[in-house]
């Protein structure tokens, strides 16, 4: 799973305008970087310079090639934490895509605007959302909306996507529930998508359950894969997992 | 007193003083204590006695206080004198009452009792009758000397009450209560007592009862009669029976205690009205309910059990009579008849083993039998009581939608089909139609079922399917009884429920008219029609017909479709017709027999017949190039040809390719000369029970989905919780959701954007306009 580049799959090796998204704002959140030492302004003119070193010869943005060769100056791994972490910064609409807007402001409200300054900024923002709940909420709800396929107007991200995005999410702060949640997707490929309400809610109930799924109740509000999943969990503990169940599953799931 | 008097008696007035009457009104009053007869004058004449004794006085005092008035010593008359009369009196009665007593302390029992009883009687009497020579003494001066506060004084009547009280009554009311508590036992016992022996005495006990506090108030005060009598015999009541109870039970079965219970309770009741104060019945009553009934209660559980077994009807109503007394005490026996119920009824089903699986009628039938069985005990042993009338319809709820027929069906929904099965049975023309009605009353006893089906939604399906073909096929027996049970079905779940019944009724009667006047119309024209040619137009989304698949129609039948369509968008501008050739049938005549045949067959059969006009044999893959008919379902339409033997082929009929050549089979014969080869297909029959159950799921999360939007619609912000609860609620007339369906339709909904959970708050959703 790569970030950054574009061979995470067909879905997103088009390079194409994509407006879905555009006409959502991006999300408001606090500019003010309470670990920034640094007390000059960011220069415009370098910010659209250092744009202009990766930008596309096409197109006023920066895209996979582009991205792929800043995280090489960046001495990062397009799929690493880290650059999920500058998307998010940078309030990317899509996958493999910066647009000017989005890459000058972005980096104006890090207070950066060189190479440098991004590389040293990167591992004081993980510390941040790793420690912060509420930033780390934000950019595990950024995570879903990012990973959409914006251009064909997909509101339900696919389940192998989605897989490969929590694992990415959760580098940092990674709860004890996510690996049998994972190998629960993992073979149960009639769950076709994740929903956004089911990709927000995970965190809740990850936080929730902890490593323990005994204290779950199903009537509470939780979306019905959940209970799908802690009834399979619990069918894998018994050692009687039916068939039926999953048949009904798979019936719920057309 | 006298003194004073004498000093300030002013000549010229009669003096009277109390001695100078005293001798004869003792005298008068000591003939009326003996019960002697007394002439009116003589008692107007002790009347004037005291009357003359309190005037008189009444005067001096006036005079006296008029003359003291300056010294203000005594002011308004207050010191009306009568005390010296009274007091006398009072000596009287308490003499006469020692001596009396002296008569009576020694007895015991019964003599007591009447010993008792006579003298109070006589004294009540005398009294009554001093009362009444002492009016004005009671008006005048004991009224004054109450109203000034003064205690211990009494209006002469209950001055002798509290005399008899103070010197007989204290001093006997133990060896009387105890006395008529002997008999009372004896009584109990089965003895014959003289019950106005103890009434007597509890008359007494309850005129004993004054307000010392406030002679004059009206009313009894039971305080006597509570403290000297009631309290000691509800104890001993209870001791009694209590024994009773235990040793009966002992040596007797249970039933026959009840009925023993039941006596008692009644004989206690008439105890109560003969001879002791109406006030004790309520006491009574629950002092024996508590000991014959609620100390036994256990026992009446386990026997509860065995009537119900047994069957013994007046028993158990016996015993709900009795437990009925018991606050709450019925819920135990309410209880144990649902599951005694609902295990009868699932009983009844198995030993129906698999012929109520596959015959509607024998299913309907038994769990009719088992409700019928149970409703007329609850009506008549159970008063129709609530709670067992909701005993009975849970019973009926579990049974009916859960039992061995539903589990091997592996669904509630069997449960439904059946019904509509056996409503299909009863509606449908055949030679076993019942009288109108019988099948009025059969209808009704469908709709005791049908109150019981928790997936009303199924029936419908079934039955609106099984009406649908009744219509078209016109087969219905009767349109009233098909009005009927649509109404029946509308009352019992609303004018929705059954709108789809109801417009499939309505457009068989439009298309008699419409088949009429395209008759006219053919007639009309100058170009008559060369066959028979009948038609129902059906209002699309009304029928739960599918549309038909690829077929072309034979060149034979399609100038009759044609002109129809013309008719039709000449009758309606803008109306689409769609043809159901899965649905229509005709009549062939042969010419290529021996002899001349009319085959009744479907459009498809007919398709592939008419191909034989123009070859006699004819490839699998020929017949499906000109009838475009599947080729899957072509060869299931040849099978039941071939097996009509009225085509042949060199292939097993089971093994047909779209190389197999079908030949016209010449040879062709049958007794009769109109044949039936209309018979419907084994995979459409199996196809369609799917499509039905398919669509009932579908159906069922819609109807979840829009429940949902109306419920949110109108809260606005709902817990989840509460929104699963009213869903249920909502649809409980339909069906029984699951709640994960609920669910899914929740996440459906969040993710359409009719909701969105609440920001912050746990559980609850927020409707979004």
């Amino acid at each position: 799973m790569v970030v950054g580049s574009d061979n995470c799959g067909s879905l997103h090796r088009d390079k194409t305008p994509r407006t879905f998204y555009s006409r959502i704002p991006p999300l408001g959140r606090s500019t003010s970087s309470g670990g920034d030492g640094k007390g000059r302004e960011p220069s415009e003119a370098k910010l659209n310079a250092m744009f202009e070193q990766y930008r596309d010869c096409n197109e006023d943005a920066m895209l996979a090639d582009g991205i792929e060769s800043l995280c090489a100056d960046l001495s990062v791994s397009p799929d690493e934490f880290k650059v999920l972490v500058l998307a998010w910064r940078l309030s990317a609409e899509q996958m493999c895509r910066f647009s000017r807007a989005e890459f000058v402001s972005g980096c104006r409200a890090m207070r950066v605007d060189s190479v440098k300054g991004i590389q040293a900024r990167l591992p004081e923002l993980v510390v941040e959302v790793t420690r912060d709940p509420e930033l780390f909420k934000d950019l595990y709800r950024f995570t879903f909306r990012f990973g959409l396929d914006a251009e064909s107007g997909q509101r339900i991200l696919p389940s192998d996507m989605a897989i490969c995005l929590w694992r990415l999410v959760f580098s940092v702060r990674e709860p004890p529930i996510l690996s049998r949640w994972l190998f629960f997707l993992e073979t149960h490929p009639q769950v076709r998508g994740i929903p956004r309400d089911t990709w927000n809610m995970f965190l809740n109930f990850s936080e929730a359950v902890g490593d323990d799924l005994s204290s779950y109740d199903d009537t509470e509000a939780w979306p019905s894969l959940f209970d799908d999943f802690v009834e399979f969990e619990n069918d894998q503990m018994n050692q009687n997992i039916s068939k039926d169940k999953d048949e009904i599953i798979k019936q719920d799931c057309n | 007193m006298s003194g004073h008097r004498n000093q300030n008696n002013p000549p010229g007035l009669k003096q009277i003083d109390l001695d100078q009457i005293w001798g004869d009104l003792r005298e008068g009053i000591e003939q009326v204590y003996s019960r002697q007869g007394m002439s009116k004058p003589r008692y107007m004449e002790l009347y004037t006695h005291v009357y003359n004794y309190c005037t008189s006085v009444h005067q001096q005092i006036n005079r006296s206080t008029s003359t003291k008035s300056k010294k203000g010593q005594v002011s308004g008359g207050a010191q009306l004198v009568g005390l010296e009369l009274y007091k006398r009196l009072r000596d009287f009665l308490r003499n006469y009452l020692i001596s009396l007593l002296k008569d009576g302390i020694d007895l015991m029992d019964e003599d007591v009792l009447q010993f008792y009883t006579r003298q109070w009687e006589e004294y009540q009497f005398s009294s009554k009758v001093l009362n009444g020579v002492c009016a004005y003494l009671n008006r005048h001066w004991v009224r004054r000397e109450c109203e000034e506060g003064r205690k211990g004084i009494y209006e002469i009547y209950q001055l002798a009450l509290v005399t008899w009280r103070d010197n007989l009554f204290k001093q006997l009311n133990k060896q009387v209560t105890n006395a008529v508590l002997k008999l009372i036992e004896r009584e109990r016992n089965g003895e014959t007592i003289n019950t106005r022996l103890v009434s007597g005495v509890i008359n007494c006990y309850v005129e004993l009862g004054l307000n010392e506090e406030d002679p004059g108030a009206k009313g009894q005060n039971l305080s006597v009669y509570k403290e000297s009598f009631e309290n000691v015999f509800l104890e001993d009541t209870e001791r009694f029976y209590t024994r009773e109870s235990t040793e009966f039970l002992r040596q007797n079965p249970v039933t026959e205690y009840m009925k023993k219970a039941e006596q008692r309770l009644l004989e206690e009741h008439k105890r109560v009205q003969v001879y002791l104060h109406e006030t004790t019945l309520d006491r009574l009553a629950k002092t024996c309910e508590k000991v014959l009934i609620e100390k036994h209660l256990e026992i009446f559980h386990a026997e509860f059990q065995n009537l119900l077994d047994a069957d013994k009807n007046e028993d158990l109503g016996r015993m709900y009579q009795l437990v009925a007394r018991i606050p709450d005490g019925l819920g135990e026996l309410r209880n144990l008849l649902e599951s005694h119920i609902a295990s009868q009824g699932l009983a009844a089903i198995d030993k129906c083993g698999d012929s109520a699986n596959n015959d509607p009628k024998i299913y309907v039938n038994t769990i009719l039998e088992v409700h019928k069985k149970y409703n007329a005990l609850v009506l008549t042993a159970f008063n129709n009581d609530s709670g067992f009338v909701a005993a009975l319809d849970k019973a009926c709820g579990r049974f009916i939608n859960s039992n061995a027929v539903t589990r091997q069906a592996n669904s509630s929904s069997k449960s439904p089909e059946l019904l509509a099965k056996y409503c299909d049975l009863l509606l449908k023309k055949s030679s076993k139609n019942p009288e109108e009605a019988e099948l009025e009353d059969t209808l009704n006893q469908v709709m005791v079922v049908f109150k019981y089906i928790e997936d009303k939604d199924v029936f419908q399906k079934f039955y609106s399917k099984m009406l649908a073909k009744r219509l078209v096929q016109h087969m219905s027996a009767s349109d009233d009884a098909e009005a009927s049970m649509i109404s029946k079905l509308k009352q019992a779940c609303g004018f929705e429920y059954t709108s789809k019944l109801q417009r499939m009724f309505q457009d068989i009667g439009v298309s008699k008219d419409l088949n009429e006047q395209f008759r006219i119309h053919l007639t009309n024209s100058n170009e008559p029609l060369d066959i028979d040619f009948s038609i129902q137009v059906l209002s699309s989304g009304s029928w739960p017909f599918q549309q038909s698949f690829t077929f072309s129609l034979p060149t034979e039948l399609e100038r009759s479709v044609h002109r129809f369509t013309t008719f039709y968008s000449g009758q309606h501008s803008g109306r689409k017709l769609n043809w159901l050739y899965n649905m229509s049938k005709g009549e062939l005549l042969t010419n290529c027999f021996k002899n001349r045949y009319t085959l009744q067959a479907s459009t498809f059969q007919m398709a592939v017949l008419l191909q034989f006009n123009v070859s006699d044999s004819w490839t699998v893959q020929q017949l499906h190039e000109s009838t475009q008919i599947k080729v899957d379902f072509l060869v299931q339409v040849l099978q039941i040809l071939l097996k009509a033997k009225l085509l042949q082929s060199d292939d097993d009929e089971n093994e047909l390719h779209s190389n197999s050549s079908i030949a016209l089979f010449t040879g062709y014969k049958n007794k009769k000369l109109r044949v039936n080869i209309n018979i419907p297909m084994k995979t459409e029959l199996k196809v369609e029970q799917e499509t039905t159950h398919k669509h009932i799921e579908e159906d069922r999360k819609l109807l979840i989905q829009a429940a949902i939007v109306r419920i949110m619609k109108m809260r606005k912000v709902l817990k989840h919780q509460q929104l699963v609860a009213e869903v249920l609620n909502q649809l409980s007339s339909r069906f029984k959701p699951r709640v994960h369906v609920i669910k899914k339709c929740i996440d459906i909904l969040i993710e359409k954007e009719y909701l969105e959970r609440t920001e912050g708050q746990k559980d609850t959703y927020s409707y979004l306009a």
